[in-house]
């Protein structure tokens, strides 16, 4: 059990948890967007979403607004972020999860 | 004769419970009065077995006969009970 | 009227460390409740909490996810879900309010202490909107099932079971306490933000949320998961805390702080949610297994953030990964043979197609716990209900305060892990809970618990209607089986036949 449990342990994805709804979907659109090149995971546990990707993940909230088909605030991403994997940096106009070291 | 708490843990049980002896008991008795929380409860008897007094860190098994106030028990001492052979 | 952006004010605004004047700086912030540590009012200056928010922003943020959660509950009200919803759900429900709401409360003392005593200035800031935080969980979670007291009384227990001596409550009021209630406002961001709101609420209010929406529970996972997209923000006070530790070469003290949280959280969570996910919830509505939720979040996400931030995994992993297999089934066998003591009722989750389940979940399931159920089984088809009582009580760990189990049948391996202190003989589930008594065995020394007080005198008539009458549980809120033993049906194919 703990070798296995390290083999999980040992990853690099990084993303939002979000409550299930039009926004999460919209963030599940936009992670392809914004992050060109990277492989975006979506898992769907239809109360949430878990959005990932390897050692970073960026949302912008132009792609996002652009997803959801009106303006937003990148901040109203907190009503439905119930949690998130990596650590986190808001920016104005967007936001980052990341891990500093990569495994 | 005085009341006398201690804790058992039965063999194939999940759990350790309190179980009030008499420090007149033998071991037998502790044992028996264990195995009625457990028996046909949680645990299925064992034919042919007996039920022997266990220390549950040193490891030494108790004569049958012994009285508890002869033990050396500490009060909530822990004890296992087992099935054996004799 | 045009605004500055927050990033180019916020940082000044918060910036109030300033130099006391009419008080020196250590009556201002007091050590037994600042917990600085030796590390300067500057240097606790240098604190960057990732996720910033203002009262503006905070008030129109909350104001939606309020309006989301409560519409949700009114568009749903006239469905009546808890109608029809399966006994074993209705159960997880009381035993979620009755486990988390007023300790939410609880928390907001704790953010409290943050926002008066921390020497970072960001941590004042972010915590204060905490202290509201929790409050809205507090509020939010005891009004939900008011609406719910009507159909019986075990509803109320979303308020009354703190209020108690009930054990389950005793144990959560032990783990809230130890980490809320009695530590300094940086132990609070790390045991508490860091520890159990960064790792182990996403199991109790996302994992959940997940069965919850599959079991049709819809107004319950909006609502539990609404509740973490707070906890999402407010969590984030731990990190800058531990980022100041470890750069002034505090890692020990940290690592030991997150190791006793982690551990206490844990074993919390192996009584309450390890029962919820893997025998309450119907077997249609298990996304995942209990273990597969520990793994997803307090393993891939949790311990690896910890990781990245540059703690190491804890001392007791492999035991730690060990007891994910196990102690949560010794645990549900527990509540559900001792279920008189409990405020909800307990399900079996013993059918059958759910052993199987079981069995592939947990492989020996059937030949370790299922030994045990057998002989349950076996008992209530032959008429003998008083069998599946009890008629002692279960010896209870002098630290997690919940019983002391181990793996039954064929892996027999029941441990009890005693330590003599200072003339005491104390007894633990498991070799890390002696090991957080040791740590600090002042601020534990003096708990008595349930058996304790049973030997003391504490509890009369010594037998179980003493212990219910001092665990306040009236007639009417005893727990019993959720089905009424319906599942047994499964287990006597004759009647049925006959039927």
């Amino acid at each position: 059990m703990a070798s296995v449990a390290d083999d999980i342990l040992h990853n690099n994805k990084v993303g939002p948890v979000l409550r299930a709804g039009e926004l999460a979907q919209a963030a599940a659109e936009a992670a392809e967007i914004d992050n060109p090149g990277k492989e975006v995971t979506i898992e769907d546990k239809m109360a949430y979403l878990r959005i990932m990707a390897d050692d970073e993940l960026v949302l912008t909230q132009d792609t996002l607004s652009e997803c959801l088909g009106r303006d937003m605030n990148i901040r109203e991403l907190e009503v439905d972020l119930s949690s998130f994997a990596g650590q986190i940096e808001w920016r104005p106009d967007k936001v980052r999860f990341y891990f500093e070291k990569h495994l | 004769m005085a009341l006398f708490p201690i804790y058992t843990i039965f063999e194939e049980d999940f759990v350790v419970q309190l179980i009030p002896v008499d420090t007149e008991d033998t071991m037998d008795q502790v044992a028996e009065k264990t195995a009625y929380h457990v028996i046909d409860r949680r645990v299925k008897p064992k034919e042919g077995k007996v039920l022997r007094v266990r220390h549950h860190e040193s490891g030494e098994v108790y004569p049958r006969d012994m009285k508890v106030q002869d033990a050396g028990w500490r009060p909530t001492e822990t004890l296992d009970i087992i099935f054996a052979d004799e | 009227m045009s605004t500055l952006p927050r990033e180019e004010w916020y940082d000044l605004a918060r910036t109030t460390n300033w130099t006391p004047k009419y008080v020196s700086e250590d009556e201002m912030f007091p050590e037994e409740m600042s917990g600085a540590r030796g590390i300067s009012l500057e240097d606790w200056g240098k604190y960057d909490e990732p996720y910033k928010t203002t009262y503006p922003e905070y008030v129109r943020i909350q104001r939606e996810k309020d309006a989301g959660a409560y519409s949700v509950k009114a568009a749903l009200e006239r469905d009546n879900f808890v109608e029809r919803a399966d006994p074993g759900w209705i159960s997880t429900m009381k035993a979620h309010y009755g486990a988390i709401a007023v300790a939410e409360y609880a928390a907001s003392l704790a953010e409290a202490r943050m926002a008066r005593f921390s020497k970072a200035p960001g941590n004042r800031n972010m915590a204060t909107f905490g202290m509201l935080d929790e409050t809205r969980h507090g509020q939010i979670q005891l009004y939900f099932p008011h609406t719910h007291v009507r159909r019986d009384r075990q509803w109320d227990w979303a308020w009354k079971a703190y209020h108690t001596n009930e054990w389950g409550a005793i144990a959560a009021r032990s783990l809230f306490d130890d980490m809320m209630m009695t530590r300094d406002a940086i132990g609070v961001a790390i045991m508490l933000t860091f520890a159990f709101e960064t790792g182990f609420t996403n199991m109790q209010f996302l994992g959940l949320a997940a069965d919850a929406a599959e079991a049709g529970d819809h107004t319950f996972a909006s609502l539990i998961s609404s509740v973490q997209t707070d906890e999402a923000r407010h969590a984030q006070q731990g990190g800058p805390a531990l980022k100041i530790l470890l750069e002034h070469g505090k890692k020990d003290e940290a690592q030991r702080m997150i190791d006793v949280a982690i551990w206490r959280s844990w074993k919390l969570f192996s009584v309450l949610t390890g029962p919820i996910m893997d025998y309450y919830t119907p077997l249609e509505a298990r996304k995942q297994s209990f273990k597969e939720f520990m793994l997803e979040w307090i393993v891939a996400q949790f311990e690896r953030q910890l990781l990245d931030l540059g703690l190491d995994k804890p001392w007791y992993w492999d035991e730690f990964m060990r007891a994910l297999d196990e102690t949560h089934h010794g645990m549900h066998l527990g509540v559900w043979y001792w279920r008189p003591t409990v405020w909800w009722n307990p399900a079996a989750g013993v059918t059958p197609e759910e052993r199987d389940w079981l069995e592939e979940k947990y492989p020996g399931w059937n030949d370790t716990w299922g030994r045990c159920w057998d002989v349950i089984i076996e008992n209530l088809k032959e008429g003998r209900p008083e069998l599946t009582a009890p008629e002692t009580l279960p010896v209870i760990c002098h630290m997690s305060n919940i019983p002391i189990v181990g793996t039954p049948g064929n892996g027999w391996n029941v441990k009890d892990y005693t330590l003599e202190h200072e003339g005491r003989l104390y007894h633990f589930g498991s070799e890390p809970d002696r090991w957080c008594f040791q740590v600090d065995p002042e601020r534990y020394k003096k708990q008595m618990t349930l058996v304790d007080r049973f030997l003391a005198g504490h509890i009369e008539p010594a037998d179980l209607m003493g212990a219910l009458i001092y665990m306040n549980i009236a007639p009417g809120e005893t727990g019993d089986d959720a089905h009424n033993y319906e599942w047994m049906k499964a287990y006597m194919p004759e009647k049925q036949a006959a039927e």
